[in-house]
C-alpha cells in the first residue's frame, strides 16, 4: 500500500488517528483531489440571491469559485480564474453582474461562464481563438436541498439528496422547521485560523464532550445565566453513512435558558408547536439538536442558528465562512434575537467561538515534533460500549452524548476517499498537467 | 502681552484636550487589563458595533450595515460586561494566558456639541498590536466613531462604531476589545 494513502493514517479498528492527517503537506495536496473534488460541497443559500446576475464568491476546497444565479433561476458555479493568465475575474464578495471581465487583459465572460469578448481579438489572435473552448471552467453538477446550494466537480458520485442521506432528517429542523423554510441573515462572518480544517469539522460532527472545558468561561459569564434550568447532560450522537454526524441533548426549553425576551420565547414556543406538526416527533419537540457536520466541511449549530463552512488554506490553516440562518416565518424582532444569539456566542468575537480557535491553533502543530509524530491520537470514546442513548430510532447509528462514534465515522469516510487516487493524479506524474482538470470541464461550459 | 483666544475657541481646545486624554486613558486601561474601570467609561444605554467590511464595487460603499445583518460586534453594555466576566474566569482560553497589547489612538477629531443636548461626536484612528504566547502577532488597524455625553460623573461614550480594516478577519478571534 502506498504509505501516503489515507487508510494508513486511520487504524483498522478506527480508534486511532495519525497526527499527520492534520499537518502533512502531501496528504493535504491529495485531500484536495480525493476528498474535496469528490464530494458535494456547500456553496451558498438561495436567499443570498434575488435576481439573475446576482453572484457570491467562495471556495470549493482551495479553488475560488463564483456562484451566479441564471435567468432561469438555476445556479451556475464558475472557477474564478481567467483562462488566459489565471487572474481572478471577480474580486467582489457579492453583487450583481452582467459579465465577469478580467481586469488583466479584459477577457470577458458571461455569467454562465461563456467567453463572450476578447479585446483586439482579430489583431491579437486572427481567426485562431476558438472562444467556445476557453470559457471559465464550470462546476458540472449544482444541486440544492431546502435552500442550500451545493456543487461537485465529480460526475460519478450520487445525486445530492442521496449523498446527504439520513442527515436530511436532522437538517430539516434548521432549514425548514415549519414548512416555510429558512433564510440567511444578510452578511457573512469570515475569519482565518491556524489549524487543519478537519480539527473543526470533526468537532462539529461529534464533540459535545469539549463544551465543559473549552467553553466553561463563556457559560459562567453569560448574562441572565440561571442555575435553575441547567442544560441536560444526557443526549446523543448520530453517525451516518457518508461520514455525517449530528449531536444533541435530551429535550429542554433552550429558549427560556438563553435569556430571550418574553416576546421571543412566546414566538419560539409557537414555532415548536408548528414544527411538531410539520416535522413530527421525536426530531421536533423531544430532542434539542446542538451541533453537526455534513461531510466534508459544512457544519451547523442548531440552537445557535448557525451554518458555516471550513475552507482549507493549507495543511495547518483554515478560513471560515459563517452565517446566521433563521426561520423564514420569524418576525424582525425574533430574527434580530436569533442573529444576536449566534453572533455574540459564535463568529470571530463570539464568547464560545474564541476558545475553539485557541484549541485548534495549539492542536495544529502537534505532529511537528519527531517523538510526538509517532504517537497516534485517541478516538476510542464510546467504542465497545452498549449505547444508552435516548433516541435509538433516529436514522443513522445512535450513540451516547459522550462518544466519538461520529468522529470515527468521519475518518472512516475520509480514509475511504483517501485510499483511491483522483484520476488527475495519474497525469504527468503526481501533478495535474495540461488539459487535465480544465480539459475535462471544457465540455461542460461551452453550451450556452 | 498676552493674546486671548475667543472664548468659544478656547472651549473647543479644552474639549479636544479632554477627549484626547479620555481616549488615551481608555487605551491605557485596556492595555493594563483594568476592565472594570474601562466599562465605567460607557453609558448604560451603550451600543457597541463593529460592522463587517466588504469588497464591493467602489460605487457601492464598503458595508451593508443593518440591525438585521451580521456584524463583528453588536453589543449592549450588559454583554460587554459579560465579555469582561469571561476574561476574569481564568479559563477564557483565547486570552489565557493574556495577550500583550499596545493600543495607539490618534487623528482625534471632535465635533461640535449639539446645542440642545450637549452630545458630541468624536472620530479617531487606532492601531492595536497584540502579541500572545511565543510567536502570535496580530495587528488591527481601523477607525472609531464615538458619541459622547457629559454626565454628572464625567464624559461617557453611549455609541461606538468600530471600522476594522479587514474584510476577512486575519486572526483566529476578536478576543480583545476595541
Amino acid at each position: 500500500m502506498d504509505p501516503r494513502q489515507g487508510r494508513a493514517f486511520v487504524d483498522g479498528e478506527r480508534t486511532l488517528v495519525d497526527r499527520a492527517v492534520f499537518s502533512d503537506p502531501a496528504l493535504y495536496q491529495q485531500e484536495l483531489g480525493r476528498v474535496f473534488a469528490r464530494s458535494w460541497l456547500f456553496l451558498a443559500h438561495e436567499t443570498q440571491f434575488g435576481r439573475a446576475g446576482d453572484f457570491f464568491t467562495t471556495f470549493m476546497g482551495a479553488d475560488p469559485v463564483i456562484v451566479t444565479r441564471q435567468r432561469d433561476g438555476t445556479y451556475r458555479v464558475l472557477l474564478n480564474s481567467c483562462r488566459h493568465r489565471g487572474m481572478r475575474v471577480c474580486r467582489y464578495d457579492s453583487g450583481n453582474a452582467k459579465a465577469f471581465t478580467c481586469p488583466y487583459h479584459g477577457w470577458s465572460y458571461g455569467t454562465d461562464g461563456t467567453l463572450i469578448a476578447v479585446p483586439e481579438e482579430r489583431a491579437a489572435y486572427g481567426e485562431r481563438l476558438d472562444r467556445s473552448e476557453w470559457g471559465l471552467a464550470a462546476v458540472p453538477r449544482v444541486e440544492t436541498y431546502k435552500g442550500l446550494v451545493f456543487g461537485t466537480w465529480d460526475t460519478e458520485i450520487p445525486p445530492l439528496r442521496e449523498y446527504l442521506g439520513d442527515v436530511t432528517y436532522f437538517l430539516d429542523v434548521l432549514l425548514d422547521p415549519d414548512g416555510q423554510g429558512a433564510v440567511m441573515v444578510p452578511g457573512v462572518h469570515k475569519w482565518r485560523m491556524r489549524g487543519n480544517w478537519k480539527l473543526a469539522a470533526e468537532q462539529f460532527a461529534g464533540d459535545t464532550y469539549h463544551v465543559a472545558s473549552t467553553h466553561l468561561s463563556a457559560v459562567l459569564a453569560e448574562p441572565g445565566r440561571s442555575d435553575e434550568a441547567p442544560m441536560p447532560t444526557t443526549g446523543f450522537q448520530v453517525a451516518m453513512s457518508g461520514g455525517h454526524g449530528i449531536g444533541g441533548l435530551d429535550g429542554f426549553d433552550y429558549w427560556r435558558t438563553a435569556g430571550f425576551s418574553e416576546e421571543v420565547c412566546e414566538w419560539m414556543a409557537g414555532l415548536a408547536d408548528r414544527a411538531e406538526r410539520h416535522l413530527g416527533r421525536p426530531r421536533a419537540r423531544d430532542a434539542v439538536f446542538f451541533h453537526g457536520n455534513v461531510f466534508p466541511n459544512l457544519s451547523l449549530l442548531f440552537i445557535r442558528s448557525n451554518l458555516r463552512i471550513w475552507h482549507p488554506k493549507g495543511p495547518d490553516a483554515m478560513e471560515v465562512y459563517s452565517w446566521a440562518v433563521v426561520p423564514a416565518s420569524a418576525p424582525p424582532a425574533v430574527r434580530r434575537a436569533l442573529l444576536l444569539d449566534y453572533q455574540r456566542h459564535f463568529g470571530p468575537s463570539g464568547t464560545w467561538e474564541q476558545d475553539d480557535g485557541e484549541q485548534w491553533h495549539y492542536s495544529a502543530g502537534s505532529g511537528d515534533g519527531f517523538i510526538a509524530r509517532g504517537l497516534p491520537l485517541h478516538y476510542r470514546m464510546g467504542h465497545e460500549r452498549v449505547p444508552q442513548a435516548s433516541f435509538p430510532d433516529f436514522p443513522g447509528s445512535v450513540d451516547d452524548v459522550y462518544s466519538e462514534a461520529n468522529q470515527r465515522c468521519f475518518y472512516e469516510r475520509w480514509s475511504e476517499l483517501m485510499a483511491v487516487p483522483h484520476p488527475a493524479e495519474f497525469r504527468d506524474g503526481a501533478r495535474p498537467g495540461i488539459g487535465t482538470a480544465g480539459g475535462s470541464v471544457d465540455a461542460q461550459v461551452v453550451a450556452p | 502681552m498676552t493674546t486671548l483666544l475667543p472664548e468659544a475657541a478656547l472651549d473647543r481646545l479644552l474639549l479636544q484636550h479632554e477627549v484626547e486624554q479620555f481616549l488615551f486613558r481608555e487605551a491605557d486601561l485596556l492595555d493594563r487589563h483594568e476592565f472594570d474601570a474601562w466599562l465605567e467609561l460607557f453609558a448604560d444605554d451603550l451600543r457597541y458595533v463593529m460592522p463587517i467590511r466588504l469588497n464591493l464595487p467602489s460605487k457601492d460603499g464598503e458595508t451593508r450595515e443593518s440591525e438585521q445583518a451580521l456584524a463583528l460586534f453588536d453589543d449592549d453594555k450588559p454583554f460587554l460586561e459579560a465579555r469582561v466576566r469571561k476574561l476574569r474566569t481564568g479559563s477564557a482560553w483565547a486570552e489565557e494566558p493574556p495577550s500583550r497589547t499596545v493600543r495607539l489612538v490618534t487623528n482625534v477629531m471632535v465635533g461640535a456639541p449639539d446645542p440642545e443636548t450637549g452630545d458630541f461626536a468624536v472620530t479617531s484612528r487606532f492601531l492595536l498590536n497584540r502579541n500572545r504566547h511565543e510567536d502570535e502577532e496580530d495587528t488591527y488597524a481601523g477607525s472609531r466613531a464615538d458619541r459622547f455625553r457629559r454626565t454628572s460623573d464625567g464624559l461617557r461614550i453611549f455609541e461606538r462604531r468600530i471600522m476594522l480594516n479587514q474584510s476577512v478577519v486575519l486572526s483566529k478571534n476578536l478576543g480583545v476589545l476595541f
